[in-house]
């Protein structure tokens, strides 16, 4: 019965998240990450966004993409896909966070690229680049 | 024979336009640029220890800030995360043994301002180079030997 429970949730799921990524720009450009901001309406228990991070470099990266809420605390319940990849250089590509109202009927959250360029370099201080956008989740009931 | 080519040549005259027309159309284009900010480190750092071994800072002799170019296109700011402790690969020992972090950064370029700790707001647009540095104090004790590596989150967000 549980099993059944969760299957519906998550069909409902499928389609609001659907319906939120039609509504997002499906614009990439060669940024770190676009767009960064973005208001999401959905009729589901959770929200979808798309971004896309870039690798400005001319060399392969690291990337991670990471849900904060507004105190920068992670969102524990967000899935993100694909949450960690190698991006080649001068290119980007999209990523789908899917963001759990949790009860809210609005969530604000931040979905930060983070990436360390230069991790082998003989420095004893790296700078790690996080570029966030902010998105607003609106539960439509 | 000589009438059938003659009113092929009439048909053929009659069928051509009297005159040329030049036509010409208007061939729109549309682009749209999403206000996006982008951040390209230059550079890591080099911390150097005081003469008393208390600090290890970018600041001191032959310490080197860490750099990076942020490019933004719309209203935009930069912040620094603070630091609680040295990273994992740090080798010396106790380096986080009564030790506390300072963060603070330069701007140039198309923003300016120096010695910022907290949160930038990127007035104009364009790119604006940005110059990190990092102080580890002991309260007590010194800074052994052996080898430190830190990482300093900057952050670029609307």
């Amino acid at each position: 019965m549980d099993y059944l429970k969760i299957k519906k949730i998550s069909a409902t799921s499928f389609l609001g998240c659907a319906l939120a990524l039609s509504l997002l720009p499906h614009q990439a450009a060669a940024q770190a990450m676009s767009p960064m901001r973005g208001e999401v309406k959905s009729f589901a228990d959770a929200f979808a966004l798309k971004v896309f991070p870039a690798n400005p470099y001319n060399h392969r990266i690291r990337i991670e993409v990471k849900v904060y809420d507004q105190n920068f605390r992670p969102v524990t319940g967000a899935r993100v896909s694909p949450a960690e990849f190698t991006l080649g250089g001068r290119f980007a590509r999209p990523v789908n966070v899917i963001v759990p109202f949790e009860g809210h009927a609005k969530r604000k959250v931040r979905v930060c690229t983070e990436s360390i360029p230069f991790p082998s370099q003989p420095k004893t201080t790296t700078i790690k680049a996080q570029v966030c956008g902010k998105f607003l989740g609106e539960r439509i009931q | 024979m000589k009438n059938l080519l003659k009113v092929a040549a009439v048909a053929a005259f009659v069928a051509v336009p009297l005159q040329a027309q030049a036509v010409t159309d208007n061939i729109p284009f549309t682009g749209t640029v999403s206000a996006t900010c982008l951040i390209n480190v230059t550079g890591g750092g080099t911390l150097a220890a005081n003469a008393g071994f208390t600090t290890l800072s970018s600041v001191n002799a032959g310490g080197i800030a860490g750099t990076a170019d942020v490019t933004s296109n719309g209203s935009f700011s930069v912040s620094l995360d603070p630091i609680a402790n040295f990273d994992v690969s740090t080798t010396a020992p106790n380096a986080d043994l009564n030790t506390t972090f300072a963060t603070s950064y330069d701007l140039g370029g198309a923003n300016t301002t120096t010695g910022a700790t907290g949160t930038t707001a990127l007035s104009n647009t364009g790119t604006t180079n940005v110059s990190v540095d990092l102080t580890a104090t002991k309260s007590s004790g010194v800074f052994e030997a052996g080898s430190y590596d830190a990482t300093v989150v900057l952050r670029c967000e609307p």
